[in-house]
């Protein structure tokens, strides 16, 4: 493992290589492309949730500079394909069905409006400015319909339907685990605890709205797309199925990109029509988003409602965990819905040895945008309501909280271990991890200084939150969507390195990590290294960054392809020696003719032969370019534990962070500084679920979370983003249990802090006001919530 | 609307630069799209998120909620003054030291924000930069800690 500052490999802190750029302000997004001449789109968005409308849009047609108004009729009648519904990728829940081809995300509310902000209409000009004016004057009538808004509505007796093909609003309802088994645990249990406090609906929000441009080139036939998506290479497949148009003619660059955090892993209907209007005028045309379009129509995250319940017998042993989930799927039902809430339902049982498990999974549409992949995805509510529930359980027994977990972590000795969900967790030390941070926050201590500060009328509390999530996704055949890590690297003939990866960097410092794993294993210097992401014109193919897979499959495929070219390294340096190749070591850079190192070749010089390709064995091809589609035996299973201490003042129902310790293990850093600045930037996100955060639509299915502000919660209207005043700092320790099947033992490391943090802050503030026996909260919990709580009201 | 053009004289980062805009034009449009300087990033059009924050004689604006026609004859200057020819300055520096952005969106109105706070209070606490120095900006990556980092180390280099 090369650690030296100078020549940062595998376990380096190195800053990073893209920083420079954007600090001298030289990053370049998607719109900061210069282009030559582009038309700029708007689209016309439904001002209502659920309604049929006509559009006259006579005046903003005869506008100077506007080229087009396209509506549903006018794109239908035109000779352009008409861009077809999304495809669903991932397969549904085992035993299932699926929702058909009815549900799949329209491009355009054709027949009606479904939820406010669905697309009706493009306007098309030649400046943005002109399209934005042109907008306004487009003339939409509205005959409004009865709009559900929460799943709970959905599901009521005489509710309207989202869509006339399912008139129950039920698209998907099914189970994971063993019912009978957990109903009998429960029968058998000496102590249940209960929760339905819901995991609300949040929104990602990345700092960048999203944009997109489309390139048609006549002559070649060429649709180039510059576009803010986390997956290029699958953006090209599902713009070649969506626009009727051939994949090997399409091409996607992602520029630097302001944030992802799995709202970008699929494309949305705006992307398909830029490229439509692009097809369909034979020019350039360009889309950039407001943030209210953005808050209006990215997908939220979360959106579970439904009851917990954990079942725990005299000793402390946890016997059972019972989940019954109502899933809002927003109007439409794309990529992957009913997978989502499988994943989380596999690690339901989080860090515990729990016999058995039975979550059932009802996904409903209602009139609201739709709900998809967002940090920590399906685990967050899983995750946080465990938690939540062991506390609760725990408290019920009077038993120590720490202890009752530690009781029921799944032992080193277990692993693989398959939990009652369906995962089978690789490899792990739960309680040495967890034991890590009971030292950093001096547990016992902070027990006895809560017990003397109670009498004083002093309020601390601290609360565990356990996590792992589905990392590294995935082995192929886990789900029904390519999910290999691509990668190549090519040897220059002077030795310098080109590495080429399918992964779509944003934020993650993949032109650093990824160099250093290549550095590592090739054994050349770091700045020899060069990576290449975020294009399907560089890289052959890809399937982009999310599910915390870049590390484990990206760093996997490069370590896989270089060991492949060190391979073959020695075979021309075994030819050049005269010897076999079990004659050769490679070390430091440098073939050598095994103990005596008596011939020696550096690795350029090797590299310059495989080009050349005159002197090397007859049943080599020259050259020096390797390539993987690595398939990894399992997922990757990071974990850890995070703990808040918080300060309740139970006169306003305030309170201070004290401390926040999170103990995590990811398997091997390629680069810790990253690593940690991971770990923080997940908390802040979980932190905005416990305590700012929530997607708040009228009882009309109007969005009024729709700009971002920055009071709390309670007033309506706006959407609260942590600030750097609300987060604390964060004590990291970590431990290291390597993936046993990755080939770096990496294991990822993108969303602890979204899952974990918002059962640790929920329940450091409820062991707080513990003296006053308040009933759980719901998130995000405000001061009022608080004050509210210790006061025995409903918060 | 008005296509009545109003003519605007800026200085950007020391280079003038005369416009004829709408008056509706926002400062961040000009600045972006008749002079180039795409560091400035649009992220929220409401004065929230800081992303667009700029200096207009020495003080730090955010640029998404000014009108062009009220700089005439301001001098901008954008986070492509801090550095001296490509080399980096101390608050830059300590950015990229302490692992201080992610994507990078918000970065360079950051950059600006704390730029201008530090001429005024060069000796901050951890907790006069979360409160003060960062009140005006919003990052969604990196939870703020190695911002607060990156500040407290600049402010102490630029000390000395």
């Amino acid at each position: 493992m090369a650690t030296d500052p100078d020549d940062p490999g595998i376990g380096s802190e190195t800053p990073r290589r893209e920083d420079t750029r954007v600090l001298l302000g030289e990053s370049k997004g998607t719109d900061d492309i210069e282009l030559s001449d582009p038309l700029h789109a708007q689209f016309i968005r439904s001002e209502n949730a659920h309604a049929r409308y006509t559009i006259d849009a006579a005046d903003a047609r005869a506008m100077d500079g506007v080229v087009a108004v396209y509506t549903a009729d006018d794109i239908e009648a035109s000779e352009t394909p008409t861009p077809r519904p999304f495809t669903l990728f991932a397969a549904p829940m085992t035993g299932l069905d699926y929702p058909d081809e009815a549900l799949w995300q329209r491009c355009l509310g054709a027949e009606k409006a479904h939820y406010h902000g669905e697309i009706l209409g493009v306007v098309v000009a030649e400046t943005q400015r002109i399209a934005r004016d042109a907008l306004a004057a487009v003339d939409v009538s509205y005959d409004t319909l009865d709009p559900v808004v929460t799943p709970q509505a959905a599901l009521a007796d005489g509710a309207p339907a989202v869509h006339d093909d399912v008139p129950d609003n039920v698209v998907f309802a099914g189970g994971q685990g063993d019912e009978a088994a957990t109903a009998d645990a429960f029968e058998q249990a000496a102590y249940t605890a209960e929760l339905h406090k819901d995991p609300q609906r949040i929104s990602p929000s990345p700092l960048e709205p999203r944009s997109a441009i489309g390139r048609y080139d006549a002559s070649s036939g060429q649709l180039d797309f510059v576009a803010t998506t986390q997956i290029p290479h699958a953006y090209r497949r599902l713009m070649a199925q969506m626009l009727s148009y051939p994949e090997h003619r399409i091409d996607v660059t992602v520029p630097d990109m302001g944030g992802g955090f799995g709202a970008r892993q699929h494309p949305y209907p705006a992307d398909a029509l830029v490229g439509w209007c692009a097809v369909d005028l034979e020019a350039t045309v360009k889309w950039r988003s407001t943030r209210t379009e953005n808050q209006l129509v990215e997908n939220d995250g979360r959106g579970y409602e439904g009851t917990w319940e954990l079942a725990m017998d005299e000793t402390g042993d946890i016997l059972g965990l019972r989940a019954d989930i109502t899933y809002d799927l927003g109007a439409w039902v794309a990529r992957g819905a009913a997978s989502l809430a499988e994943a989380g339902n596999l690690l339901m049982t989080g860090l515990y040895d729990i016999p058995a498990a039975y979550s059932h999974v009802t996904g409903v549409v209602t009139n609201t945008a739709r709900i998809d992949a967002y940090r920590g995805v399906s685990s967050v509510p899983m995750i946080m309501m465990l938690e939540r529930l062991v506390s609760k359980v725990a408290k019920q027994a009077d038993m120590d909280p720490a202890e009752v977990r530690k009781r029921n972590f799944v032992e080193p000795d277990q692993f693989p271990y398959e939990a009652a969900g369906g995962a089978l967790y690789d490899s792990g030390d739960y309680e040495r991890n967890f034991d890590l941070g009971l030292d950093a926050v001096d547990y016992e201590a902070f027990r006895q200084k809560q017990a003397r500060l109670r009498e004083e009328g002093r309020y601390l509390g601290v609360g565990f939150s356990c996590w792992t999530e589905v990392a590294g996704l995935g082995p192929c055949g886990h789900i029904d969507v390519a999910s290999w890590g691509y990668g190549s690297v090519q040897i220059h003939p002077t030795g310098e390195v080109t590495v080429y990866c399918g992964g779509a960097n944003h934020g993650q410092g993949h032109e650093t990590s990824l160099a250093q794993v290549a550095a590592d294993t090739l054994d050349v210097p770091y700045d020899d290294v060069r990576v290449v992401e975020n294009s399907t014109k560089e890289v052959n193919e890809g399937v982009g960054t999310y599910a915390s897979r870049t590390a484990a499959l990206g760093g996997g495929a490069v370590t896989k392809c270089c060991e492949k070219v060190v391979q073959k390294g020695k075979a021309v340096a075994a030819h050049e020696f005269g010897v076999s190749v079990e004659d050769v070591t490679y070390r430091d850079g440098t073939f050598a003719t095994v103990g005596d190192d008596a011939q020696s070749l550096s690795f350029g010089e090797m590299a310059s032969k495989a080009h050349l390709g005159i002197d090397i064995p007859e049943e080599l091809e020259p050259g020096l370019e390797e390539q993987t589609y690595y398939d990894p035996e399992n997922c990757t299973w990071p974990f850890g534990t995070h703990i808040a201490v918080v300060e309740v003042d139970p006169e306003t129902g305030e309170f201070d962070f004290q401390d926040y310790v999170a103990t995590e293990d990811c398997g091997v850093q390629i680069n810790p500084t990253i690593v940690e600045g991971q770990i923080v930037g997940g908390i802040a996100q979980g932190l905005g679920q416990a305590l700012y955060e929530t997607v708040e639509y009228g009882d009309d299915g109007t969005l009024l979370s729709d700009t971002f502000r920055t009071e709390r919660v309670g007033s309506s209207g706006g959407y609260t983003l942590p600030k750097a005043e609300h987060v604390p700092d964060v004590t990291i320790r970590s431990t290291e249990t390597p993936s046993p099947h990755t080939p770096h033992g990496a294991k990822g490391m993108g969303e602890s802090g979204s899952i974990a943090a918002p059962g640790a802050i929920l329940n450091a503030v409820e062991d707080a006001i513990e003296p006053f026996d308040p009933e759980p909260m719901t998130p995000p919990i405000t001061p009022e919530k608080i004050w509210r709580a210790i006061r025995g009201e409903d918060a | 609307m008005s296509s009545e053009h109003v003519d605007v004289d800026l200085t950007v980062n020391g280079e003038p630069h005369s416009v004829s805009v709408e008056p509706r034009e926002l400062l961040s449009q000009t600045l972006r799209e008749r002079v180039g300087c795409t560091s400035i990033n649009i992220g929220c059009e409401s004065t929230l998120c800081g992303a667009c924050t700029v200096h207009a004689d020495g003080k730090a604006v955010k640029s998404c909620t000014r009108l062009t026609v009220q700089e005439d004859g301001a001098a901008i200057q954008t986070v492509q003054s801090l550095a001296d020819d490509g080399v980096l300055g101390e608050l830059q520096t300590a950015f990229t030291e302490e692992h201080a952005l992610q994507c990078g969106y918000c970065t360079p109105g950051i950059l600006m924000a704390v730029d201008e706070y530090l001429d005024d209070n060069p000796d901050p606490s951890r907790s006069e930069i979360r409160t003060e120095a960062l009140q005006g900006n919003l990052c969604r990556c990196t939870g703020y800690e190695n911002i607060v980092d990156a500040i407290d180390v600049a402010a102490n280099a630029l000390e000395e």
